[in-house]
């Protein structure tokens, strides 16, 4: 038997190819959806956790246990319960974690006690001194000493050795190696011990998990040694202790999304144990919020995901059907005549399973290691077909990677012998006669398919058109996803529904040209056409396939593009330049009230009362221009708080920018697509005249103003500045024309000349704006910086913030899928494509020794299959092109609907981009040309005496 | 000079891996213009490689093959395309008519091949299906006639452009005793009526009869020519 389908699978070679190279591609699609799935939700994990750390400073593997157990317990028992708890929580709660502990502590004080109070001036009427007696396990190799040394481990001459934070040296006014009585209040005053304070200790390094809760809990509080403390204040006998602690640093990027919902789990778990012991146990653990936020975000990447793989998963459907029918199809001569000869329906099946199972073993063991290798190219897209060096994604073989292949697998082997069973049915007599009845119309057909799709996709369209509509008369915000996975599938479902109508009516189609031209075409472009037109079987799959692969591609570029271009926009146009810094400026205002005196508060009033504007020391603007790696600079004035004086009304709260304008021109960003006509006209009109101002189009409506008006600016306590309004935009660097919340009235902009406004009123701080030299990096740039220690109260790149943003989980995931979502349609439509062609050729191949014994020579063979490939793939390949058109016009503008109105400046606009359509038709092209290639050498190996016999066996 | 083929001495070798099937040994033979020729023989005899070099779809290792007095055995490719459209018909065991097309599209189609101007292969392929009995279903497609009714409008198409001799290889196999008496029936009143040539195999030697000549082949030598 195994023999036997070898043989078949042998004379058939290219074809099984094409099955294995399918079947494996099949395979690392599907188990590509986990694993890259997986690791983009690992990275942002990670990434979730350390942007926790970065933002609150608290190290996000935290897991603290206080207990207080002065008044919940009577003293005799205190001790028992921090053993209790102690034991606890060190055997069983932190290691049921199974995260390795990068630091950990464990502290107890005796709170509540006094000493005699060290008298800080002649007012101070206090005796007593409230201060607590503590210790934390590895504190000495935590801590750097400033002053004096450790303490001892033992007590010297009866007295217990302490140190103590700064902050306590201060605040407790202690004094170093004083040795001060501990007073207990509980025992009305009797003297506890005594202490001295032999040294002053800070943290030891910047970052150390250890010091993650803070070192200001130790304000009050005088540590001497762990071990000392132990032997003396938690024995039995003496029961004193009023605090524990644990404080213990798990590290999180051991979580991973395997362990993910076990760790959330036993959380839960301890809470509730902790819980029980609520007023005396305190409990925290900060990474159960950012699990749980990350959950939800985790939620809706996944259903992008899953959402943008749909059209894939589609494709892969009809991929294995159609092969699976084509190779049935093919053999259905040889089942027929099987079975005549008295083999038994389970025979065959047989026989079929054993190759189809050896086909799905290969596939099984490749498919995975396949998938890893696109999901690490993956790892590093960075837009659409885009690459970029990037760390690559953690990514790895589990067990659902396994089980997803395995699923494709068993689904594969199914659709593989499907029809086979419903071949093996047949006997010879029956397969003819069923060869002799005209095929039966498709399903989809039967039951129009095709218009329901479109019905769908319409009625989808309709409501997210709706949905905008609503959108834009209201300004709600639609939610906080960015990504509305619905409208890529609704858009699937367009193009499949355009694609099989295409289908339907495109043999009506050749059948029309045909018959314009019957008496006039060529034999080969006559038999073609024939062909084609009159045809019902599987080149209608390979068309599906192609309309469906490039429409597809088109609209994933085309909505990566916009999606990637938009975000970047508006990146690029609220920072406005390339860098945009503004250094600290000093000034003649007092400094801050917090350290003011009541004196000096009781000035600074009186100050207020009497406006003056405040008096700035201008920075050195040749240091900040000429940084290296620019190679431009200005300077803007951005005030956000100016006031306005028209004819009528006086005009709070607007923007006012002052620029110049010449080199504003040449540094801002700004799409030319925002102002009618080009913005350099507007930028002429300022450098023409100083005293000209742009107002923006809403004061306008607002305040009823007009070309020529005489207007009046001004900001923070100066005088007003007298300018002509010039004309009125829209849209300006930086300038966002939307409220900045619900029911908030927008603020207005005045545009006014730099150099006008540094004349006639008191200088104010302006921003720096610089333009990068071509090939600059903003490292080169900042390094600058640091070299030349410049102050800054503030610096933005324009690059660094849109290659965050490009590294955002949503916006990679969503690039990466529609990258694979592309390569994958490409890839199979390419192999769809050889086994037509190859399976279609060799049915053929006695057809074509006819026409060559008939005189038709190989050229003009040739030329026929040339014109059959017009009119099938080439007419695919239109017909997908239009559709993916369609598509992107249709769909891609209700993107806009994921951003909120006030986000979206400058406005959400359609992208293309000519390089992804060559990147597009390139693919296809070197997949026609492979194609073609193949076809061409098969031809031209078929010779006619040979062919004309294939006939006879 | 009745002769329309004369070859001299023609042998062809077939290479199987390492083993040489010599399928035709030293073949010399004539065919006759307008008559009925028959090649006879067992499967294995070498009758379709004999038809396919006589009709030059195939080269001999060695031997010449004269068509009308010229040589084609070193023709190039183009002129026996040429030789094989104006001149040739063929007409094979395994029927082979375009399943998508008509009786009627099949045999105006082979006309469009051999280059037949538009003006009168409406009219010729109608008269060649009306010669061979099928004038009344020729809108049928070839999976809708049965075999004997394929064969003929093969038969059809493989003389509607007037060549001057039919190739017709085992032409009765797939069709029972009575009908492949009527298809070689048939080809007997074309060489008549037509004043056609025709050259076919066969192992059924209830046909030898109606033929004007017969050649027998064994293990690739004439052994008997009546």
């Amino acid at each position: 038997m195994l023999k036997m389908v070898l043989r078949r699978m042998f004379s058939n070679l290219w074809m099984v190819i094409c099955l294995l190279l399918g079947s494996i591609l099949a395979t690392a699609l599907v188990s590509c959806i986990p694993i890259y799935t997986d690791s983009i939700l690992q990275r942002m994990l990670i990434k979730d956790l350390e942007n926790y750390q970065v933002k609150t400073g608290n190290f996000p593997g935290q897991y603290d246990v206080r207990a207080k157990l002065n008044y919940n317990y009577k003293p005799e028992d205190r001790v028992n319960a921090a053993r209790f708890f102690d034991k606890k929580i060190m055997s069983e709660k932190i290691p049921q974690f199974d995260l390795p502990v990068m630091t950990f502590s464990q502290g107890f004080k005796l709170g509540n006690l006094y000493t005699p109070a060290t008298k800080k001036n002649q007012n101070d009427d206090s005796d007593m001194m409230y201060i607590q007696l503590g210790t934390l396990s590895g504190l000495q190799d935590h801590i750097k000493l400033t002053n004096g040394r450790l303490f001892a481990a033992e007590p010297v001459d009866g007295v217990y050795e302490v140190i103590v934070n700064q902050q306590a040296m201060k605040g407790l006014n202690l004094l170093l190696d004083q040795v001060y009585p501990i007073m207990d209040p509980t025992e009305d005053y009797k003297e506890l011990c005594r202490v001295k304070v032999v040294g002053v200790y800070t943290v030891k390094g910047d970052n150390d998990a250890y010091w993650s809760v803070g070192i200001n809990e130790h304000n009050q509080e005088l540590m001497m040694d762990y071990k000392l403390f132990g032997k003396e204040f938690l024995s039995d006998a003496n029961g004193l202790v009023t605090e524990a602690r644990w404080d213990c640093a798990l590290d999180y990027h051991k979580i991973t999304l395997q362990n993910l919902s076990k760790i959330a789990g036993i959380f839960n778990e301890q809470n509730r144990w902790y819980s029980r012991y609520r007023g005396s146990i305190d409990f925290s653990m900060p990474i159960s919020a950012i699990l749980k936020d990350y959950n939800e975000r985790a939620n809706q990447l996944r259903t992008m995901l899953w959402v943008l793989t749909v059209p894939v998963l589609i494709m892969l459907v009809f991929y294995i059907f159609m092969v699976s029918q084509l190779i049935v199809r093919h053999d259905e001569n040889g089942i027929a005549v099987l079975k005549s000869r008295g083999a038994s329906m389970g025979q065959i099946f047989l026989s079929y399973l054993l190759e189809s199972s050896l086909i799905s073993v290969v596939a099984f063991i490749f498919g995975p290691l396949v998938g890893m290798f696109i999901c690490t190219i993956l790892g590093s897209s960075n837009g659409f077909l885009e690459f970029v060096q990037r760390t690559a994604l953690p990514v790895s073989l589990s067990p659902k990677v396994i089980a997803y292949s395995f699923a494709a697998v068993v689904f594969l082997i199914v659709t593989m012998l499907a029809p086979v069973i419903a071949a093996s049915r047949t006997t010879i007599v029956k397969h003819k006669q069923d060869k002799s009845r005209s095929r039966k119309a498709p399903v989809w057909k039967k039951f129009f398919f095709d218009i329901v799709l479109l019905l769908i996709s319409g009625y989808g369209l309709y409501r997210y058109q709706q949905q905008q509509k609503i959108l834009a008369t209201t300004g709600v915000k639609a939610n906080d996803l960015q990504i509305d996975p619905l409208l890529f599938l609704t858009s699937t479902v367009f193009v499949v529904g355009a694609g099989l109508l295409f289908i339907r009516i495109y043999p009506y189609l050749i059948s029309f040209v045909y018959w314009l031209g019957r008496k006039v075409w060529s034999p080969a472009m006559y038999i073609s056409l024939i062909q084609v037109g009159r045809s019902r079987g599987q080149e209608q799959f390979l068309m599906l396939f192609i309309i469906l692969a490039i429409s597809t591609g088109l609209f994933n570029a085309n909505s990566a593009r916009t999606i990637n271009q938009n975000i970047e926009d508006k990146i690029s146009y609220s920072i406005g330049a390339d860098v945009r810094l503004l250094a600290a400026w000093k000034d003649t205002r007092p400094p801050e009230k917090a350290i003011l005196s009541a004196q000096q508060q009781e000035a600074l009033a009186k100050e207020a009362a009497s406006p003056m504007p405040v008096r700035y020391i201008e920075p050195d603007y040749s240091k900040y221009s000429s940084l290296a790696g620019t190679s431009m600079a200005t300077k803007v004035i951005r005030v956000n708080n100016g006031a306005v004086q028209t004819s009528g009304d006086l005009v709070e709260n607007v923007n006012i920018m002052g620029i110049i304008p010449d080199q504003f021109a040449k540094i801002a960003w700004f799409r030319p697509d925002l102002l009618k006509p080009h913005w350099y006209n507007y930028i002429n009109l300022m450098t023409d005249a100083p005293t000209a101002f742009l107002v923006s189009t809403d004061m306008k409506e607002k305040y009823k103003l007009s070309l020529g008006d005489t207007i009046y600016i001004t900001w923070s306590e100066q005088g007003y500045l007298e300018g002509t309004i010039f004309a009125f935009i829209d849209y300006w660097p930086t300038y966002n024309p939307n409220p900045p919340e619900q029911g908030k009235e927008a603020p207005g902009l005045v545009v006014a000349n730099l150099d006008y406004i540094q004349n006639k009123m008191a200088l104010s701080p302006y921003e720096v704006w610089l333009k990068k030299a071509d090939g600059a990096t903003d490292k080169q740039i900042n390094d600058d910086v640091i070299k030349r220690d410049l102050q800054l109260d503030d610096i933005k790149y324009m690059e660094q913030e849109i290659v965050k943003m490009k590294n955002d989980a949503m916006i990679q995931g969503m690039n990466g899928m529609l990258t694979l979502g592309f390569v994958a349609a490409m890839l199979i439509s390419m192999l769809g494509f050889l086994i037509y062609w190859i399976i279609s050729i060799q049915d053929r191949v006695l057809q074509f020794g006819i026409l060559r014994a008939m005189g038709m020579s190989l050229t003009r063979v040739i030329g026929m299959l040339a014109c059959e490939q017009v009119f099938v793939s080439g007419a695919a390949i239109i017909m997908g092109i239009v559709v993916g058109g369609l598509a992107g016009d249709l769909f891609i503008p209700l993107l806009q609907i994921v951003y909120s109105s006030a986000d979206q400046v400058p406005p959400f606009k359609v992208m293309s981009d000519g390089s992804d359509y060559i990147k597009i038709y390139s693919v296809i092209g070197t997949m026609l040309l492979m194609g073609f290639l193949t076809l061409w050498k098969i031809i031209s190996g078929i010779r006619i005496d040979q062919a004309v016999k294939l006939g006879e066996d | 000079m009745s002769e329309i083929i004369t070859t001299d001495k023609l042998v062809r070798d077939f290479k199987s891996g390492s083993v040489t099937v010599h399928a035709l040994k030293n073949v010399s033979l004539e065919v006759e213009k307008g008559k009925l020729t028959i090649l006879r023989g067992r499967s294995g005899s070498g009758k379709t490689t004999l038809i396919n070099l006589l009709g030059a779809l195939d080269k001999p290792n060695s031997g010449i093959i004269r068509f009308n007095g010229t040589d084609i055995t070193h023709a190039g490719e183009h002129t026996k395309n040429e030789i094989r459209r104006k001149h040739m018909g063929f007409v094979f065991q395994s029927v082979a008519l375009i399943s998508m097309m008509s009786a009627y599209e099949n045999v105006e189609f082979g006309l469009r091949i051999a280059g037949i101007p538009a003006r009168g292969r409406g009219e010729r392929a109608k008269e060649c299906l009306s010669l061979v009995g099928l004038g009344k279903r020729m809108n049928h497609r070839p999976q809708e006639l049965s075999g004997g009714e394929q064969q003929r409008v093969a038969i059809a198409r493989a003389i509607a452009h007037r060549p001057e001799i039919v190739f017709a290889d085992e032409p009765t196999a797939e069709l029972d005793t009575h009908m492949g008496l009527q298809v070689v029936k048939l080809f007997k009143s074309l060489v008549e009526i037509e004043g056609l040539t025709v050259v076919m195999t066969t192992h059924d030697p209830s046909m030898i009869d109606i033929a004007d000549h017969v050649l027998t082949l064994e293990d690739g030598e004439i052994t008997d020519a009546v």
